[in-house]
């Protein structure tokens, strides 16, 4: 299986974290939080794009609200794929830095 | 669900839009969600101008993809298009080259149009200018309708009516002579006119005062080509002109010459109060009068104005004065006549191609238009049916390539546009040839037309949008079928070579080519019947000798020397015959006639000619009955007539017993004397109707002179030299009866010579793309004929085999073309009395022109294939 990109598993891994509440507006601030940078909007919809093609994820329709202009929002959920896919850097990132000590990149104080 | 008022529609719309994310990922829902929740947390204005900031983000990155993409794109479709161009550059000549034929003639028609729409649009008040028209019912029944109204008229429109702001009457006055110092030429179009004409319309001055040019009673102004005459590069301001040797004018403007466009078409305008026709009482209701000009307020209504002024007119045509007749009976007929009479307003801009006076509706500048048009959209359709079959055909080679690009994921609607797009490049192509064409045969087409049409006139913003538009649609409609069909089939389908083209699609191309070759048969039809009508009429016996004939215009005065002239004439050995006839081919004014004998109420109109003595032995009339005029009878001078066929016919006579019978017209009474054969007194199409002659050397307009034959020039100058002796101080004028004559026919010619044009561009361009076509049709056949002839077919018959589909559409073609053009030009005929009758062989040699022209083409191709040897058409799989 092919490796996932770093912005790919990031929101991945948000997917997850919201649970079933992963949309647009909470997968960009998640995705925010995890990179402490101010994220812009439409960037994320590329990377969602890519992952529901490759199968890492499903979408699902809620309700509409008022709050969105009457507009449904559309929720994301990951797949089986999805998950042995996270599995799967998590594996290869441990291997990757295993026995590299925190404090190993830090500048000298 | 509303929104809450202020947000960002637009930049919200943007952002779905260009994203392309919409719907699919929830992206608006999410944007407008992203939006409250900012609005909320910092206020609604620091979230609108975030949400601007997004878009300002978003778009160039976007709009860069969008060209990148379509730009690659572009280019590569392009690069496709012409190398096919290239690729087969005798079907993309063909094709290119047949349309831009129909688009030249197309553009040709259309400069015409142009020129005959635009007639009295320059001035600037054209829209609320009009024409007053009078229509009259005369003593037969029919009515008649004419433009010149009593001259008080329009002064008393001004007076009484407000919504007349201005009026100006202009009266042709026909041949002025001018005089300055040594320079003396005869004026054909001085325009009598009143102050109002320098207000109401725009013709330009170039010297003198506008306002008060026309104020004095001598004032005289001269377009700028009639003041060069006299005056050479002077200015010819305050200099004084001498008109019919009697009164002096002075020189009070110069006026550009007036535009081709203008139906105003004057030399000289003097004015209306001081100098009119000879004989003209201005102050009369009851003169006959001048073509009159109106300004009416703006927006106000033509008809409620025109029926306002018919009852001023009739009201004051009524009132009893001096100029009634005595006579009851004629006053009873012009009193019934002025009842029946209706004013109608012409509007300026309309005279030109709907304006008619006299009995029949007929506007010849109309006709004209009409006809042109009518040939030009034909010769165009066959150009576009061309264009359009080909391209089909030639997409049918396309079909591997549409599946290929199907393969590799082309979408629907790139294909379609890529073909309908390449469609419409070549279509460009054959534009911007015809638009070469144009300016390079613009001359010879002025030769033909009669015209001097210039480029200058439809370069502009709607003829260059209109042209796109056009060449946009004939792209659109040849592309539409092979974009939509092929981009439709299934790729594998194609890949595997499958049938490409259906039954449908041979019957589409086999009816475009039917029309084709129906519409040219009709156009071939037409040539015929208009140049063998023409024919015929040019061989009409026309009831005199025309040959050797000159007539000599008796003008200003010179009328009152006639009988010297004619005396000094005659002592030339060179002149044969000596006469007076009434204006050009002898049309003079029909009046009711009354007779002896005459029965019941029965109104007739008879013609009605003043000649002279040696009228019928001039002109060479035959005599059916009875005498000619003859000076031994005192009584011929003035008390006698002459009578064509027609008129015993009216009477319910013959010939022999109408000779002796008491005659009465136009005041004129006496008995008739003698009764020529008819002969054409009027256009030789018309019919010939009844016609009375009589002598009345005072009213002689010209004199007609017979020269001995084989000696024209040197009679001539004996004329010449007779006209000096008599008339020293008048230049001399003649003209050839028999170029009259020929210029009668001029319209029909020129309408025959762009017929035989047109028909010839009709045939060819149908030729050129049944070539095409049977070039396609061959190739794709290679490998069938290839098995034929390795089978031992013989080449005679695959040319057959090629040649027989097309030849049996052509002569179906032909077969429906024929009812349409014997209806068509049976109208046409119409209009002549005398015809030639269409005759069943102009059918035939339309039918045998397509069909050569058809085996030319297709044989060419049919033998070709037939020719090529066997084993490489069969090996090239």
């Amino acid at each position: 299986m092919r490796l996932l990109t770093r912005m790919e598993e990031i929101v991945l891994v948000s997917i997850w974290r919201l649970g079933g509440n992963a949309y647009g507006i909470t997968i960009r601030e998640e995705v925010a939080k995890a990179t402490g940078e101010e994220f812009p909007l439409g960037a994320v919809y590329p990377f969602l794009s890519r992952l529901q093609k490759g199968g890492y994820v499903i979408t699902s329709t809620s309700q509409a609200t008022a709050e969105r202009g009457g507009r449904h929002k559309i929720l994301y959920r990951l797949t089986d794929t999805g998950k042995s896919a996270l599995a799967e850097v998590q594996e290869v990132n441990r291997r990757a830095w295993d026995g590299i000590p925190a404090r190993a990149f830090r500048k000298p104080a | 669900m509303k929104r809450s008022a202020g947000s960002p529609r637009l930049s919200l719309w943007l952002l779905e839009r260009f994203s392309g994310w919409g719907d699919d990922y929830g992206a608006g829902g999410d944007f407008e969600e992203y939006y409250r929740a900012l609005a909320a947390e910092r206020g609604a204005r620091h979230a609108r101008r975030a949400c601007r900031r997004q878009v300002a983000a978003a778009l160039p990155g976007h709009l860069k993809n969008v060209v990148i993409w379509s730009d690659a794109m572009l280019k590569h479709y392009f690069r496709v298009a012409v190398r096919n161009l290239w690729k087969h550059k005798g079907y993309s000549f063909i094709n290119i080259g047949g349309l831009a034929i129909g688009l030249t003639c197309a553009l040709f028609i259309l400069l015409w149009v142009r020129d005959e729409t635009s007639y009295d649009r320059f001035h600037a008040d054209a829209s609320s200018l009009y024409r007053m028209e009078l229509d009259l019912p005369t003593p037969n029944g029919t009515r008649i309708h004419v433009d010149s109204m009593p001259y008080p008229l329009g002064p008393a429109l001004e007076a009484e009516m407000p919504e007349v702001l201005d009026f100006s009457r202009a009266e042709n006055l026909p041949n002025r002579l001018f005089r300055h110092g040594d320079k003396a030429f005869y004026e054909t179009r001085v325009y009598a006119v009143d102050p109002g004409f320098l207000r109401i319309f725009s013709f330009p001055l170039v010297r003198g005062d506008r306002a008060t040019a026309l104020a004095r009673p001598d004032s005289l102004l001269l377009t700028e080509s009639a003041a060069a005459k006299y005056f050479g590069t002077a200015d010819p301001l305050g200099s004084t002109l001498t008109i019919d040797n009697a009164r002096d004018l002075v020189v009070t403007g110069v006026l550009k010459d007036p535009p081709p466009n203008s139906s105003l078409r004057f030399g000289a305008l003097v004015p209306m109060e001081s100098v009119v026709a000879p004989n003209r009482r201005i102050d009369s209701w009851q003169e006959p009068g001048a073509s009159t000009f109106v300004r009416l307020r703006p927006r106000s209504d033509a008809a409620t104005a025109a029926a306002k002024i018919t009852g001023l007119a009739k009201r004051r045509m009524l009132e009893p004065s001096s100029d009634w007749p005595s006579d009851p009976k004629l006053r009873r007929d012009i009193a019934a006549m002025i009842q029946g009479a209706s004013v109608s307003l012409m509007p300026l801009t309309r005279i030109r191609l709907y304006g008619f006076t006299g009995t029949d509706q007929r506007n010849a500048a109309r006709e004209a238009v009409v006809q042109f048009s009518g040939i030009a959209l034909i010769v165009l359709l066959i150009a576009c049916l061309n264009f359009m079959n080909l391209a089909t055909a030639r997409s049918v080679r396309r079909a591997r390539e549409i599946g290929l690009r199907k393969t590799v994921g082309a979408r629907r609607k790139s294909l379609v546009a890529q073909h309908l797009g390449e469609a419409v490049l070549t279509a460009g192509l054959a534009g911007l040839l015809a638009f070469g064409l144009l300016v390079l045969f613009l001359p010879s087409f002025n030769v033909l037309s009669g015209k001097a049409l210039a480029l200058g006139a439809i370069l502009d913003v709607p003829f260059a949008a209109g042209g796109a538009a056009v060449i946009l649609l004939i792209g659109l409609l040849a592309g539409i079928y092979p974009a939509l069909v092929l981009s439709s089939s299934r790729p594998a389908g194609i890949l595997k070579g499958g049938p490409a083209g259906g039954p449908a699609r041979t019957l589409l191309r086999k009816t475009l080519v039917v029309v084709q070759f129906g519409l040219s048969a009709v156009l071939l039809v037409a040539m015929g019947v208009v140049a063998r009508q023409i024919d015929y009429l040019r061989h009409t016996s026309l009831g005199y000798g025309k040959d050797q004939l000159i007539y000599v215009p008796m003008r200003g005065g010179t009328a009152s020397a006639y009988e010297a002239f004619k005396a000094d004439l005659l002592r030339q050995p060179r002149v044969l015959g000596v006469t007076a006839t009434p204006p050009t081919r002898f049309t003079g004014f029909s009046f009711a006639a009354e007779w002896e004998g005459q029965t019941g109420r029965t109104k007739a109109l008879v013609g009605f000619a003043a000649v002279d003595f040696d009228f019928v032995e001039t002109l060479q009339i035959g005599l059916a009955a009875g005498r000619s005029f003859s000076r031994d009878f005192a009584l011929d001078e003035g008390r006698a007539f002459l009578v064509n066929e027609e008129v015993p016919k009216l009477m319910g006579l013959d010939a022999a017993s109408a000779v002796g019978k008491r005659f009465k017209v136009a005041g004129v009474e006496g008995p008739i004397v003698g009764v020529m054969r008819n002969f054409h007194y009027q256009q030789v199409g018309d019919a010939i109707g009844p016609l009375a002659a009589f002598i009345d050397r005072k009213r002689v307009q010209f004199a007609v002179v017979r020269l001995r034959a084989g000696e024209i020039p040197a009679a001539l100058e004996d004329v010449r030299a007779s006209w000096r002796r008599v008339h020293p101080f008048h230049p001399f004028e003649h003209r050839f009866l028999d170029e009259d004559f020929a210029a009668m026919f001029r319209a029909d010619e020129r309408t025959g010579a762009l017929l035989k044009v047109f028909a010839g561009l009709a045939v060819a361009v149908a030729g050129l793309g049944l070539f095409g076509l049977a070039a396609f049709t061959a190739e794709r056949r290679t490998k069938e004929i290839g098995v034929r002839k390795v089978l031992g077919a013989s080449s005679a018959g695959i040319v057959r085999l090629l040649s027989l589909e097309f030849v049996k559409w052509v002569l179906a073609a032909n077969v429906l073309a024929w009812p349409v053009a014997y209806l068509v030009m049976s109208g046409w005929l119409r209009r002549f009395a005398y015809r030639a009758p269409i005759a069943w062989w102009l059918f035939a040699a339309a039918g045998a022109g397509g069909l050569v022209v058809a085996l030319l083409s297709v044989g060419f191709q049919a033998l070709r294939a037939s020719q090529a040897d066997p084993v490489r058409s069969l090996r090239y799989e």
